[in-house]
């Protein structure tokens, strides 16, 4: 491939003019003067070629009749080459030719021809459409190359990124292992040893706070691999993925409850089971002092689409912040009353973005959630079903 | 007790919280450490300095890292595949890597588990644990053993 942006662009349009008479390639020039393009001048079908060799040009106006390589000869030499093959030629021809000369120029590959004596206005006019064309394509290519450029970009740093993240999920984690190891042992096995409640409490907050960087550190790979993953969308049992979700959480003390029949839809089971399990999760966390959790996972049918509900009886969320809640690092309440990230409703957001669905909540303080979910319908299964 | 576990692991803190979960766990085993690909190979293939095998026996159990100097994890399973004679001896791997793409190729290259390092000191005892249990039963293989500490073959 060549690379066009190495290549200086001329910033106005080449037009190349054939004639053995100097008089007239001096009344080609004259007219072409409007144009704002480069006229270049050749003396005979040999000097064209070689001008053609090494340079660009919009159009080419070709006299038939010259001495030596005619106009006709040059044109083939012009088209049998890869470089010139699509230069638009126009032939400049007398009046008094036969029609044959003309219907040859077609066929030899003139775009157009003219007559002499040469009207101007015509010829400029005619011109003028190829050295518009000519431009076109010029930054057409520019942008083409432009375009392949800022790709080329991006994929070099989507590589940065995987390695990145590869390095995030491999490298950071093994310093946290040996703290939290280590800090387990110590507290299981030599909390004897400690003089006083105060060095067992920094220990404690020492394997508290390794605990809780290694769940940021997944959480933030979660959300880095939802934007560059591919995602395969096929047809998802809605019921088997919210068991799956809710089997990781057993041992919760809460209620679930869910709906007897879920219909089938379109997504990614992993990633759905991934959306249930954060937002199940997090319905059963922010709840008020000595509140059971409640919760409650139904569906509604919207057309072709699918709503599935999570409502909680927890402490709600004031209408100004439910935009900002599914932003990352987004929390709501200090660290130390609701355990969390801050990036369990973003990674929702941005997994159902990926399945070509929606999210969104309806809540107010103190009135509990109702967190929901959509995505489109599986049509051909609850044919079936 | 004739049921050794061999693990390669670069990583000093994980061997010897390992080894701290082996000894406190209700069965020990014997464990045997090398700290990269190559020392692996040269171990199981019984070069030197391993060449004593009453030394340095064959293990029932391969726990391999993937990320490792010299040689990868994924290398050495590559090379076990090579080794008819080996061909019995289970890899279960054990990194701290989730990347899809490392899990696919560990299974696709006949590891038998993929488990990814726990943090914390009880979960680690719960994967000794498992440890334990296939080594008292290694005919079954370790899959059932792993069942619960396993990432999901991922469907190719």
């Amino acid at each position: 491939m060549t690379d066009t942006t190495a290549v200086p662009r001329p910033e106005k349009a080449r037009i190349l003019i054939v004639d053995d008479q100097d008089e007239n390639l001096l009344a080609l020039e004259t007219i072409l003067e409007d144009l704002d393009s480069i006229v270049v001048r050749a003396g005979s079908g040999e000097e064209a070629l070689k001008l053609l060799y090494d340079e660009d040009f919009a159009v080419v106006l070709l006299d038939v009749r010259m001495p030596g390589m005619d106009g006709f000869e040059t044109a083939g030499y012009i088209r049998s080459r890869p470089r010139s093959r699509h230069i638009p030629i126009i032939f400049v021809t007398a009046f008094d030719d036969p029609l044959e000369r003309v219907t040859k120029a077609y066929t030899i590959g003139a775009v157009d021809y003219i007559l002499k004596p040469i009207n101007p206005d015509i010829l400029r006019s005619k011109v003028r459409v190829f050295v518009e064309l000519f431009l076109k394509t010029k930054s057409l290519e520019r942008e083409i190359a432009e375009r392949r450029r800022i790709e080329e970009e991006l994929r070099a740093s989507n590589k940065e990124l995987e390695a990145f993240s590869y390095s995030v999920s491999h490298d950071l984690r093994g310093p946290l292992r040996a703290i939290t190891g280590f800090s387990d042992v110590l507290l299981k096995e030599y909390i004897g040893s400690f003089p006083d409640d105060e060095g067992r409490d920094f220990l404690r907050r020492i394997a508290a706070g390794a605990r809780q960087m290694d769940l940021l550190i997944q959480d933030l790979l979660s959300f880095s691999r939802l934007g560059r993953e591919k995602i395969v969308i096929s047809p998802v049992d809605l019921g088997l993925v919210i068991d799956d979700a809710l089997e990781h959480m057993n041992g919760t003390e809460a209620d679930i409850e869910k709906d007897g029949t879920l219909p089938r839809t379109l997504g990614n089971r992993t990633l759905l089971a991934q959306v249930f399990s954060n937002l199940v999760s997090n319905a059963v966390k922010f709840v008020g002092p000595k509140t059971r959790p409640h919760v409650k996972i139904r569906a509604e049918i919207h057309g072709e689409r699918i709503r599935v509900w999570v409502e909680d009886n927890g402490i709600g969320i004031a209408p100004e912040y439910h935009d900002r809640i599914f932003r990352v690092f987004e929390r709501l309440n200090p660290g130390g009353g609701y355990p969390g990230t801050g990036i369990g409703l973003a990674i929702v957001r941005r997994a159902m973005e990926r399945m070509g669905g929606r999210c969104g909540v309806e809540s107010a303080l103190g009135r509990g959630s109702r967190f929901w979910i959509e995505l489109p319908r599986e049509k051909r299964s609850s044919v079936l079903a | 007790m004739s049921e050794i576990v061999l693990l390669v692991e670069d990583n000093d803190a994980d061997v010897l919280l390992f080894e701290r979960a082996v000894a406190g766990a209700a069965r020990p085993f014997p464990v045997r450490s090398v700290g990269d690909g190559e020392d692996a190979l040269r171990y199981l293939s019984g070069a030197p300095p391993y060449e004593d095998r009453s030394a340095h026996p064959l293990p029932t159990l391969l726990l391999v890292d993937l990320k490792l100097p010299r040689k990868s994890g994924l290398e050495v399973l590559e090379w076990l595949n090579g080794h008819s004679e080996l061909k019995h001896l289970p890899a279960v791997v054990l990194t701290s890597s989730s990347e899809l793409e490392d899990v696919k190729t560990a299974f696709r290259l006949g590891a038998k588990a993929y488990c990814v390092k726990p943090i914390g000191f009880d979960p680690l005892r719960a994967l000794v644990a498992a440890v334990a249990d296939f080594l008292s039963a290694p005919h079954r293989g370790p899959e059932p053993f792993f069942a619960a500490h396993t990432l999901s073959r991922p469907s190719l």
